[in-house]
């Protein structure tokens, strides 16, 4: 047993290296294949986190009129607390507010001149308010509508500017990531398609070069598995070589562009290389598992047809 | 050993490579088939080999009915038979002992039975000190008697040759055929498809004449008589 794999094996090597230039195209085209599949999982993993991080911005805050007393904010919040919906109810003074405002414009000598003055004339230039974080961003339109029915509305007006901005902009991410998968996924099954054709091909053209072999084998009544075998190895033997290529491609390519990766999603972690890690097995050993599938399926049929 | 009934093949409609032959050859015969061109001799080969199946009729080869032979048992029947060709089929990248070799470990045996093997076989073609000469380094009948051993690896209770001295001079013939008459003395049957009527005639051994697919004379002792 052991003897005829290791046979197989060798006429698979010699095999693979005999079309040498053959080979090579195979491999080529399995790496070109798993790299279009690994752009798109990169591609779907920075859409999803940036359009994560834009529903992680969106909140609604209620600014309350002038003078309204702590404790009826405090009930307010309570009562907002309670509903199943909200993540987070947070409570800005208008101290805090103007705090934050002023941290924002550190520097701008005209700004802090016209609050300095503003806080000369009058003592609260900024209201406080509550912002508030919806457990799903679907919930919004439901939490706005509750708030504007609730008993205490007239202590505050809702501005639901930054939902409706960032709702604009998820929106647009979605359309543009589902467009840009949908090319993937054309591109991706052109692709496969190339790269069953050409198997196949190679199949083909491996059966005749190897048409005296073949001949003798089953003159002299060889084994199935030695005719058929160094075929299915060898198309293997492109897969792993294809794969251990990928592999080096994406780790090389992830390094190049993590750093523009962290600039772009400042203050959020976005790792690549982490997510690949994470789902290595998942990733690689399904591309080999799959790509093997098809490439092993394809060179069966080209045999059905050409070890006649 | 080898019967068969009734045995046609149409390859077309209108093209009647073998009509209704029927005959039986006996283990350690020498059994030679003659003919004019076209008139079923490889056909009849290439049957007994499941290279070719029978329109209709009945086959037994070693009592194994190979009428219907599945794909899968075609290696095994072909276990128990050798084949030689007028082209030799050497490989050429390989020499003569891995032309040899080759064939033994595509059947899966191990190396030291290889190894036990092959000088055997070369020994009796006389092949020895042509092991690791490349085909077209060796003559026409050298390369033939090479094929001749590649036949024997299993040891075949039956052997065809299909024209096997139709690109050898007479001098190699003569070496073939004796050849063929000790492997048939060492207990295999030999089917020999020729032409040549000196070797027919010199033979004294069974002659069956095929005509347009049909057997028209069977002889034991028999002469060339076309
Ligand atoms: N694969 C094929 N397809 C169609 N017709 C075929 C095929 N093989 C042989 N024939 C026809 O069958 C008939 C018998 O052919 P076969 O090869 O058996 O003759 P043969 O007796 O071996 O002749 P030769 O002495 O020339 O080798 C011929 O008429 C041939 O043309
Ligand atoms: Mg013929």
């Amino acid at each position: 047993m052991f003897v005829q794999f290791t046979r197989i094996l060798k006429f698979a090597f010699q095999s693979f290296f005999r079309n040498f230039w053959l080979s090579v195209a195979n491999v080529t085209i399995l790496s070109l294949t798993l790299i279009v599949i690994n752009f798109l999982i990169v591609f779907n993993l920075l859409t999803m986190n940036a359009i994560d991080i834009v529903k992680d911005k969106v909140d609604v805050s209620l600014y309350f009129k002038q003078n309204i007393a702590i404790a009826d904010i405090e009930q307010v919040k309570q009562k907002i607390s309670q509903s199943p919906d909200i993540k987070s109810v947070e409570y800005i003074s208008s101290e805090q507010a103007l705090a934050i405002f002023q941290d924002r414009h550190k520097g701008d000598v005209d700004i802090s001149k016209t609050i300095e003055d503003l806080k000369k004339e009058d003592g609260q230039i900024f209201n406080s308010s509550l912002k508030i974080k919806a457990k799903d961003i679907a919930m919004y339109d439901k939490i706005l509508s509750e708030l504007k029915s609730n008993q205490y509305s007239n202590l505050f007006d809702i501005d639901e500017n930054q939902f409706r901005d960032y709702t604009k902009i998820t929106e647009r991410l979605n359309n543009i990531s589902a467009k840009v998968e949908l090319v993937g996924y054309i591109v991706s099954l052109i692709f496969i398609i190339i790269t069953l054709t050409m198997v196949y091909n190679s199949i083909k053209i491996a059966i005749y070069t190897h048409r005296d072999e073949i001949y003798i084998m089953k003159l002299v009544g060889a084994n199935t598995s030695f005719i058929k075998g160094p075929f299915f190895i060898e198309i293997l033997m492109s897969n792993i070589i294809a794969l251990l290529v990928v592999m080096g491609i994406v780790y090389g390519l992830s390094a190049i562009i993590q750093p523009f990766i962290d600039k772009l999603f400042e203050g959020y972690s976005v790792n690549i290389i982490a997510h690949f890690n994470e789902n290595f097995v998942l990733i690689f050993f399904g591309q080999f598992l799959v790509s093997s599938i098809f490439s092993v399926s394809s060179s069966y049929i080209a045999m059905k047809k050409y070890l006649k | 050993m080898i019967k068969l009934t009734n045995v046609s093949k149409f390859y077309s409609p209108n093209v009647w490579a073998l009509n209704k032959v029927s005959l039986q050859i006996q283990a350690g015969e020498f059994v030679s088939v003659v003919g004019q061109s076209g008139t079923g001799k490889t056909t009849l080969a290439k049957i007994l080999f499941a290279e070719e199946r029978p329109t209709e009729g009945e086959i037994i080869v070693g009592g194994w009915n190979i009428t219907n032979i599945k794909e899968n048992d075609i290696p095994f029947l072909r276990r128990q038979i050798g084949f030689i060709f007028q082209d030799f089929k050497l490989l050429q990248r390989k020499n003569i002992y891995e032309n040899i070799s080759f064939a033994m470990e595509t059947c899966g045996m191990d190396a030291k039975k290889i190894d036990l093997i092959v000088p055997q076989i070369l020994k009796i073609v006389g092949l020895q000190s042509k092991k690791d000469a490349y085909p077209y380094q060796l003559s026409g009948g050298e390369q033939q008697r090479a094929a001749i051993a590649r036949a024997l690896v299993h040891q075949p209770k039956f052997l065809i040759a299909d024209e096997p001295t139709g690109n050898l001079d007479s001098i190699n013939t003569r070496e073939i055929i004796d050849l063929l008459i000790r492997i048939n003395k060492l207990n295999t049957t030999v089917m020999l498809v020729t032409h040549n009527r000196d070797v027919v005639n010199g033979l004294n051994k069974r002659v069956i004449t095929f005509e347009g697919g049909r057997v028209i004379s069977d002889q034991h002792n028999g002469r060339y008589i076309l």
